[in-house]
């Protein structure tokens, strides 16, 4: 019951006898309500012009805190008329002034029955350019009802006076609404509204532009517990919408953008107040050609809403137009924040109280590629499922090729099975890579559908072009092929490392990768980290691929500490020399002593200018050379150093002639010394 | 130790050059050149359009007082070995640095009208921050923000890198200090920031 009509009935208290009364007046010092307070109220009753009483109250200063500001309101019937049964006003002005030139002034009639105390209120008013009227009626048995029809109200001025959000403000649009409500005493039983809003514009976190809006409800009380179903359709406008959500520190919002079609909304369940409880029994959510979404979620309502018991089917029909939408925002943080995609994801969720029991996952025809193409994902396709029950469940996985910077991998898949959080690989088909493959030998994915997830992977690598490799890398091209052995390869949280060994067979010997470690493998930015050993390389063979020049005998060596960032090396520690006991001949051609001359412009020879230089090949002791690179340049050292110079050939061998090369200079830039070498494989450096 | 003992000045000194520790103090100076040179790179146009000098970097070095204690000070200068007086270079030059430079760069060029309009600010911890997003069109918003978001990742690598490339991870947070400082004060006029106490200013 509201309180005008609380305070009608008052009236009620007078009534016996009234014509025997010139005048009542009732003053009340103060009277607080839940809608609002106020400190002085005056209620005359005395005759008008027409000799009919008349009625009237003052309220001054009047505090709501569903109002902005306090108010004063005056009411008066001029049109009164009292029975023994019945008091009725046929006409009568409610003014309420808010502001010193501002009022609304609502035309009003009432009628009340005193001996069952049943009445009805009519209202009607124009708000700016809008039209309110409003019916409120109350039978013998206390049970009331109030319907609300209002057309082009400015909701702009409307948020001027009502306080309707704290944290945002209405600046634009108009809404036209039927509502009614019904109860018994001060209960409310059902509520219904049917309302349009056009050309809402609202501003706060989340910001509405030319928004037009459909939207029903309805509510009915039954056994103390709300049972409601909503529906909301935006029909045009965009909009910018932060739920709230914090994921990985930021709050990502969502602008949408009306498309032709509506997008709906729909919430049906039960609010149970008892237990401060909302059980939504029918969430519906459907962005045409963008993304449905429909499924149930029990939210207690405590200072911070928390959900359980959610299940959620999600179709998105193509990723291309939902991922910007809904995906994009989410990722903000990742390297997965700027991709091209298309495709289709079908995807159930099932919550068993607040623990995952449940997720099926179908994906049709993936192509994803990083906009900066680093990476890339190519026909995937996919039907993941986890079961929290002891039961297998199998998934498959198949990609038709992926991409990491330039190095292209070839098609796979993967059988894989699933039993509570166990997941086990069954089978795999072997990676191509480039020219060559990856047979793997150990496949392990752990932790799928968390942010947890680990794939650890192991095998062989069959011969890869060094040409190819070295090309796809962006590094200068070195020939030969590459094969070995990967085991304890382990990728999590976009950084890879290595607990075992890569070893690889390169140009007759043995090259070992340990400590790998990359560092935010998928970003723009990633640091690699790793300890390289050589045993037992075969230079010939590594210098008849190059245009070095030929080099006979072995060469071991380590590379320590090795950094590269942005996959340039920025330190190492490097030693590359001859082993002590080595079986092979020690030789070196005419062509690869020059370039060793030549080799960065800080290095001076012994080789003399006569008829040596007409020799083809010549013996030497022990190769080696050092460098430690910092700060872009490279700290050199020999297979010997006298203090004074270092020797990078000292002499020695079977048979004459004998040469040495030292070092004169103890430092060259890396970038000079990479130029330099990548002039001798073009062959830009002329050996006469 | 009978020895030692008739000699106190010789032993004091001796004592007092084993307790010597050198430190590497942080170069603040050549990390103010350094962070100038970089900022002046990523902001291109308008930082050679700023004519704020503002330079308020207090010396580590120099912000120590010597109190004047002649010979004896002389005397410990001279066998602190040199590494203590010199003021060391910053490294800015790895491969790493040049593609976080190259990656903000590119950052830039995008958020320099958002910097113009007052959408996005300097945060006094080297980093920067959507200020004012109303002033965003609705469908620039998640562009800035991850503009922002990459501009962020890659400053705080760029911090990391400077103090790993010149063999000082603990410099991290010196490093950062004063790009904070430095983007400020080589920013042009009207772009907003946040002062030590936290309060938004327009510079």
């Amino acid at each position: 019951m509201t309180a005008i009509a609380r305070l009608l009935l008052l009236l009620v208290i007078f009534q016996s006898s009234a014509f025997a009364f010139e005048e009542i007046h009732l003053q009340l010092d103060s009277l607080e309500t839940t809608f609002f307070n106020t400190k002085n109220i005056v209620l005359s009753l005395e005759p008008q012009q027409s000799s009919q009483p008349g009625l009237s109250l003052q309220i001054s200063n009047i505090h709501s805190p569903y109002i902005k500001q306090n108010f004063d309101a005056s009411f008066d019937c001029v049109d009164l008329i009292y029975t023994v049964e019945r008091i009725n006003c046929g006409q009568g002005v409610l003014k309420i002034v808010y502001a010193e030139q501002e009022q609304i002034e609502i035309d009003f009639t009432f009628w009340i029955n005193i001996l069952d105390k049943s009445g009805q209120l009519t209202l009607a008013t124009t708000l700016k350019n809008g039209n309110v009227i409003a019916d409120f009626q109350l039978d013998a048995d206390s049970n009331w009802q109030a319907d609300i029809d209002a057309s082009g109200l400015e909701l702009a001025f409307i948020s001027t006076v009502l306080e309707l959000f704290k944290e945002y403000s209405i600046i634009d649009g108009k809404a036209s609404l039927k509502a009614h409500m019904g109860g018994s005493e001060d209960k409310f039983e059902n509520i219904s509204l049917d309302a349009n809003f056009t050309q809402l514009g609202i501003e706060g976190e989340s910001v509405l532009d030319s928004v037009d809006i459909h939207t029903q409800m309805d509510m009915k009380m039954v056994d103390d517990n709300w049972s409601f179903i909503t529906t909301l359709s935006l029909l045009a406008g965009e909009m910018y919408i932060q739920p709230g959500l914090n994921i990985m520190g930021e709050e990502p919002g969502f602008y949408i953008e009306v498309p032709a079609e509506s997008i709906d909304f729909r919430l049906a369940g039960n609010w149970r107040p008892d237990m401060n409880m909302i059980e939504l029994q029918d969430l519906y959510y459907s962005h045409p050609a963008v993304m449905q979404l429909q499924g149930s979620v029990r939210l207690a309502l405590a200072e911070e809403i928390s959900y359980s018991d959610l299940t959620l089917h999600a179709v998105i029909e193509d990723l291309g137009s939902s991922y910007p939408t809904y995906v994009q925002p989410i990722l903000m943080q990742t390297n997965f924040s700027d991709l091209e995609l298309s495709g289709a994801i079908d995807l159930s969720l099932d919550y068993e109280g607040t623990e995952l029991n449940q997720i099926e996952l179908f994906v049709d025809d993936l192509f994803l590629e990083d906009v900066e193409s680093r990476f890339g994902l190519y026909g995937l396709n996919s039907h993941l499922a986890l079961h929290s029950e002891s039961e297998a469940v199998q998934s498959t996985l198949r990609w038709d090729g992926m991409s990491f910077y330039r190095l292209d991998f070839g098609p796979g898949n993967i059988l894989f099975e699933s039993m509570g959080k166990d997941v086990s690989v069954l089978e795999w088909r072997d990676v191509s890579i480039l020219d060559g493959g990856l047979i793997i030998e150990e496949f392990a994915l752990r932790n799928l559908a968390s942010s947890d997830f680990e794939l650890e992977l192991g095998g062989t690598l069959t011969p890869i072009s060094m040409e190819a490799l070295t090309q796809a890398l962006g590094w200068t091209i070195f020939p030969g092929k590459l094969s070995g052995e990967i085991s304890g390869l382990k990728y999590t949280k976009n950084n890879l490392s290595l607990e075992g060994d890569i070893a690889f067979k390169l140009f007759g010997g043995q090259l070992n990768i340990q400590e790998l470690q990359v560092d935010n493998l998928f970003s723009a930015y990633s640091v690699l980290t790793t300890d390289i050993k050589i045993d037992e390389l075969d230079l010939e063979q590594l210098t008849d691929v190059f245009t070095f020049g030929k080099i006979e005998g072995s060469l071991n060596g380590r590379m320590d500490k090795l950094r590269l960032e942005n996959w340039q090396p920025s330190y190492f520690e490097m030693e590359f020399s001859t082993p002590e006991k080595d079986d092979k001949p020690h030789r070196i051609s005419q062509k690869a002593l020059e370039n060793l001359n030549e080799l960065g412009g800080g290095l001076s020879g012994t080789l003399s200018q006569g008829f040596l230089r007409f020799l083809p090949a010549y013996s030497y002791g022990r190769l080696g050379l050092g460098c430690r690179l910092s700060r872009g340049v490279c700290e050199l050292s020999g297979v010997e150093d006298d203090g004074d110079s270092f020797s990078i050939l000292t002499k020695g061998g079977m048979f004459p002639p004998w040469v040495e090369v030292k070092g004169a200079g103890r430092s060259i830039k890396w970038n000079d010394l990479i130029d330099g070498l990548n002039q001798i494989i073009e062959g830009e450096v002329a050996i006469e | 130790m009978q020895a030692l003992k008739k000699y106190p000045v010789i032993t004091s000194l001796l004592l007092l050059t084993a307790c010597v520790t050198i430190n590497v103090y942080f170069p603040a100076a050549a990390a103010e050149s350094a962070a100038d040179k970089i900022i002046e790179e990523v902001y291109g146009e308008d930082a050679s359009l700023n004519e704020n000098t503002d330079s308020s970097t207090i010396d580590d070095q120099s912000a120590i007082s010597q109190p004047d204690a002649g010979i004896f000070v002389s005397f410990l200068q001279s066998i602190i070995p040199a590494a203590h007086a010199q003021q060391p270079d910053i490294n800015i030059s790895s491969p790493g640095i040049s593609k976080l430079k190259s990656l903000m760069k590119q950052h830039h060029q995008k958020l320099d009208p958002y910097y113009d309009n007052g959408a996005i600010g300097m945060e006094s911890n080297g980093l920067i921050t959507v200020r004012d997003s109303k002033v965003i069109p609705l469908k620039e918003r998640n562009i800035v923000k991850k503009l922002v978001a990459d501009e962020n990742r890659d400053r705080s690598q760029l911090y990391k890198e400077i103090a790993t490339a010149n063999g000082h991870p603990e410099w991290e947070k010196d490093i950062r200090k004063t790009f904070a400082r430095r983007w400020i004060a080589n920013a042009p006029g009207g772009w907003w920031f946040k002062d030590a106490s936290g309060k938004w200013q327009i510079k």
